[in-house]
């Protein structure tokens, strides 16, 4: 015991000294909550449409106005308009020549055009409507039925970089620091004294998983000071998943170290896995619009799970039997990853 | 001549042989061309996997056209349409339940007495007909299904008051695109640019001090310099195995944008040269600027890792970046990729730039000189 | 004393290629070279011996090239330098302390890359022989032992045939064999004229090569000349030592007061009348019932020199 809590202590002291690793650890995930925050964290403001209409059209000014979605700027000529809508002043314009509309769309916004052109046939209609003397015959109305915390797309990204901050602390704890470690011949020393090599496995394992929860809570916090955004936070379940995901993600280290011949190219084998969660697992992009290819990897990837508990813990999505099972068994597969890590990590080198 | 030639084969044999090196200078732009390239074009074509349904409690003529309008949509392959089993008790639950468990993207729930209303309309009903469209707010796939079931809706209704003649007239609407040349583009046409951006941006901000910063901590430069090679010699081989990288970087991307995407972007023309230069420059100037800040290859790994995401997202190499908040439009400004993005796609006829071409043209010029004016200063090859 | 490797005297003697005049260099408060004089003779090897921070290596990086001195003066090949450039390196041949290597380069092509800087150069695989490492000249660096990655080093050092030579601390990490192989390159470096300037902290590495010793401590030259020499100057006749039960030393040393000095439980003794002091040494054991274990007697060395000059050991 006493072995343990010293090597707990001394792990803690070094990793608050390399500032290369604290800045690793603690302040480079945050960079991401920060600009995904600016980018979608914000509230939406209404597109900004040109138009060129002959004044006396009251109806068409009238009409674009009673639609709070957008707000209208008004241009003397097409060719102004374009070279406007060409610059991305407005998003999109609206040419009026009292007899047809003419869409004028930028070429380069590939995602936002067809929202702008169901807008602009929004626009049509009520202009269609307004001068048949009538209102919409149907009325859509969206329906929310997910859970109240999730209000946007960054509502989902702020749980996923929670989960990846703590899978990349589990990874790099074994297929980084361990693996450096015995590469580096600093095990040997503790190996040759009478303390079990197990103290350190779990010590280093314990400093990096609270590592990982420091990295998931400063998101959190961040997301929240920054960016005011609110979680329904079921905290059970998001310990739950927390230390599932650090386990398996020192489980997955493990695989990697296991898979590597070179110590030193663990950390950058752990590095590329990391990046390839990343992608495929609807953190950064939406699950569904990944190829059906791409989307079978990211099932198989434990971070789609992980991503997904995070965001049932914090109320985002409704989570569901298959999430908790496949983070239990993930869980569970780092435990029985570790174990064998372990045996192979202490015992005495060959030549 | 001869030192600044070898020097050059060392640097390019070394950063083919680290496996690191390989994967993220070599392998990886083309590994993100090629991802990015596959999950775009599908979405630019339509083609997301989202699942609907439609929840018909009406079971009568209109509602019955109003599905078959959705399940024409569905077709085309914009979604899946997913049928209510029939031994559901109610199929309204069913449907909540399945939006709200993620197994469905959105549901259209059209409610009893939904044609009579409708026929009703506009004489003896003066309200709309409401139809419910259930969804998962925020979650990008679910939005998305819901906003084209609510617009399915809309032209349904617009098509019922033309073909009852309530609409006095249809307003017939033309597309026209503007911005870059006469063309219709492609997104990974767009895209191209960027990542050839991004590769000469990360090949200079992470080489560069590798090849002065760890080559000084290693105490591999003070070795070259206990011959007759000079500082300006050492870089100016380093810089030629840059250029040459840079060039095979991006002929690879190129020819698999080309090749595997048919992307047309034709970077020979010159004023793409004269960006792709610029950009060769800025990645250069930023990776001895870091250098000539960091006493430690720790704290330069550091710094170009703080750098290099933020400015390629913020530089809309991969995305074009239409409204940001005030601090991000500043930085965006004043950020040299920014106005390459914008330079070298104009240049080849993918877009108009928003900052006025001089910009374009100057901001990286700037960073170019500062750089070189500060690391000029600072940076010292060996200990004395 | 030990084996003395071969002089050529008299073909090369006289020309300086290398004379420096109170050199000097401080790092803070720290005088690392405090006016340090010398001269090194073409077909001589000047050895600079002295213990870990004494100054040998910030010396010879000034001669190299890879640090500014603060004030003193350097006459290279018969001219005044103020800065060792281009011009002088073409004709040094370095080996440094810590030569790093990139590790992602074979050992031939770091061969040819070094090639390059110098005009002229011999052929690689020709160093590659000498230096003992044919068979790992498609060899990465990173997969070199310490040894063969300081034999490529001083393959690199004599690449461009050079009339001086700079050899800082050139067989640690050496095993004996390797060590040997060495010594027998500096020889014939030596035979050919080249001007060998080394440093050590091995004693008999400088016995065994150098024509000239200079001890330097603290930045100091503190003596210099021939080994044989400083030996005669510094050194006593005869050395006897042996190993005895460390309590039983006080009254050694009343016996031979000044003379004996304790390392645990080894005891060196200089003595002047060998005869005699051996014959009291023993009467005092076999009547004390001491048993003098490993009982050697020696020539004094260099290590005796430094010894008797500042009261520590080189290896201290």
């Amino acid at each position: 015991m006493r072995a343990f809590l010293a090597i707990l202590g001394a792990q803690a002291r070094v990793f608050l000294r390399d500032r290369a690793d604290f800045f690793f650890t603690l302040a480079f995930p945050l960079v991401f909550i920060v600009l995904f925050g600016f980018i979608w964290g914000g509230r939406e403001n209404p597109t900004k449409v040109g138009l060129v209409c002959p004044p006396q059209e009251e109806l068409v000014l009238s009409a674009l106005s009673s639609l709070p979605e957008i707000s209208v700027e008004l241009f003397p000529d097409w060719e102004k308009l374009s070279l406007v809508v060409a610059k991305r002043a407005v998003d999109f314009g609206l040419v009026w020549n009292g007899e047809k509309f003419v869409l004028i769309l930028n070429r380069g916004r590939f995602q936002e055009n067809p929202e702008f052109e169901m807008l602009s046939r929004e626009i049509v209609r009520t202009v269609e409507l307004w001068g048949s003397g009538l209102s919409s015959p149907v009325e859509p109305v969206k329906v929310h039925v997910g859970k109240v915390s999730a209000a946007s797309w960054y509502h989902y990204i702020v749980p996923g970089l929670m989960a990846m901050a703590i899978l990349q602390a589990g990874i790099f704890a074994v297929a980084g620091r361990m693996a450096s470690m015995r590469e580096r011949g600093i095990l040997r020393p503790i190996l040759a004294t009478p303390a079990s090599g197990w103290p350190v496995l779990l010590g280093i394992g314990l400093i990096r998983m609270g590592l990982g929860f420091c990295s998931a809570g400063l998101n959190f916090a961040l997301a929240r000071v920054l960016f005011g955004v609110s979680f329904l936070v079921n905290p059970a379940l998001l310990l739950f998943y927390a230390f599932v995901c650090a386990l398996g993600g020192m489980g997955l280290g493990a695989l990697v170290s296991f898979g590597v011949r070179r110590p030193g190219s663990a950390a950058a084998a752990g590095m590329i896995l990391t990046q390839i969660m990343l992608f495929l697992s609807g953190v950064y992009i939406p699950f569904e619009f990944l190829p059906p290819g791409l989307q079978a990897v990211g099932r198989v990837l434990p971070a789609y799970y992980m991503a997904q508990g995070f965001r049932a813990a914090l109320g985002v999505v409704e989570g569901g039997a298959e999430i908790l099972w496949a983070s239990l068994g993930f869980g569970l597969f780092g435990v029985i990853a570790l174990f064998l890590f372990g045996q192979l990590f202490l015992r005495p080198e060959k030549g | 001549m001869k030192a600044v030639l070898a020097l050059g084969l060392s640097f390019i044999r070394v950063s083919l042989r680290e496996r690191s090196s390989l994967f993220w200078f070599w392998i990886f732009p083309l590994l993100l061309l090629g991802f990015l390239g596959a999950v775009f074009g599908r979405v630019e074509k339509g083609k997301m996997d989202l699942r609907v349904t439609v929840v018909d409690l009406d079971r009568d003529f209109l509602s019955q056209a109003l599905g078959a309008v959705v399940r024409e949509i569905g077709e085309s392959g914009l979604f899946q349409v997913v049928e209510v089993p029939e031994s559901q008790g109610d199929p309204r639950k069913w449907a909540e339940r399945e939006v709200r468990e993620g197994r469905i993207h959105a549901a259209l729930v059209i409610p009893r007495g939904f044609s009579l209303d409708l026929q009703g309309f506009p004489r003896a009903k003066a309200d709309p007909v409401r139809l419910e469209v259930l969804y998962r707010r925020g979650e990008a796939g679910s939005s998305t299904a819901a906003s084209i079931l609510s617009e399915a809706v809309e032209e349904f209704g617009r098509s019922f008051l033309a073909e009852t003649g309530f609409l006095r007239r249809k307003i017939p609407v033309e597309k026209e695109f503007v911005g870059g040349e006469e063309r219709a583009i492609a997104y990974v046409e767009f895209i191209l640019p960027g990542i050839i951006l991004m590769a000469l941006f990360v090949n200079g901000i992470f080489h560069v001090p590798s090849a002065v910063v760890l080559a000084k901590e290693t105490k591999i430069l003070r070795r070259y310099f206990a011959t007759p090679l000079s500082g300006s010699e050492y870089l100016a081989g380093f810089a030629l195995a840059l250029v040459w990288m840079s060039a095979f970087q991006i002929a690879a991307i190129w020819a698999l944008g080309r090749f595997a995407f048919g992307a047309r972007v034709p970077l020979l023309r010159p004023e793409a040269l004269l960006y792709l230069l610029l950009a060769f420059g800025v990645s250069l100037g930023f990776g001895f600027l870091i250098s000539s800040f960091s006493r430690t290859f720790a704290v330069a790994a550091a710094l170009s890792n703080l750098l290099n995401l933020p400015l390629q997202f913020l530089g809309g190499l991969y995305f074009p970046l239409a409204s940001l908040p005030v601090p991000l439009r500043v930085v965006m400004a004043i950020n040299p990729l920014t106005h390459l993005a914008q330079g070298l796609r104009a240049s080849l006829g993918l877009e108009t730039p928003s900052f006025p071409a001089w910009a374009n043209l100057l901001v990286p010029l700037f960073w170019i000189f500062l750089s070189a004016f500060l690391s000029g200063r600072r940076l010292r090859l060996t200990e004395e | 004393m030990s084996e003395k490797w071969p002089l050529r005297a008299g073909v090369y003697c006289g020309v300086v290629l290398l004379r420096v005049r109170d050199l000097r260099k401080s790092y803070g408060p720290v005088r690392a070279v405090d006016g340090v004089s010398f001269s090194v003779e073409k077909g001589k090897v000047f050895a600079l011996l002295g213990p870990n921070g004494a100054g040998k290596t910030t010396t010879v990086e000034i001669l190299e090239g890879l640090r500014l001195p603060d004030s003193g003066e350097i006459e290279l090949f018969g001219e005044r330098v103020t800065r060792i450039g281009p011009r002088e390196k073409v004709r040094m041949g370095v080996l440094l302390q810590e030569a790093a290597f990139e590790p992602y380069l074979r050992v031939q092509e770091v061969l040819r890359l070094f090639s390059s800087f110098f005009p002229k150069a011999r052929p690689p695989g020709e160093l590659l022989t000498l230096v003992g490492l044919s068979d790992k000249a498609r060899a990465l660096v990173k997969t070199l032992s310490g040894g063969q990655k300081r034999r490529l080093a001083l393959a690199v050092a004599l690449l461009n045939d050079p009339e001086l030579l700079f050899l800082d601390e050139p067989t640690t990490g050496l095993d004996p064999q390797a060590r040997r192989h060495v010594w027998d390159i500096i020889a014939e470096l030596r035979c050919q004229g080249k001007a060998v300037f080394l440093t050590t902290h091995y004693m008999e590495e400088a016995e065994a090569l150098a024509d000239w010793v200079a001890i330097l401590d603290h930045g100091r030259i503190i003596a210099e000349g021939t080994p044989q020499n400083l030996i005669r100057r510094f050194g006593a006749e005869t050395f006897l030592e042996f190993e005895i039960p460390k309590e039983t030393f006080p009254e050694l040393s009343q016996l031979f007061p000044g003379k004996a000095r304790q390392d645990g439980e080894r005891v060196t003794m200089a003595v002047q009348d060998l005869p005699n002091d051996l014959s009291s040494l023993l009467s005092w054991a076999a009547g004390k019932g001491v048993v003098l274990r490993n009982l050697l007697v020696r020539q004094p060395n260099l290590e005796d020199v430094f010894l008797s000059l500042t009261g520590r050991r080189l290896r201290d």
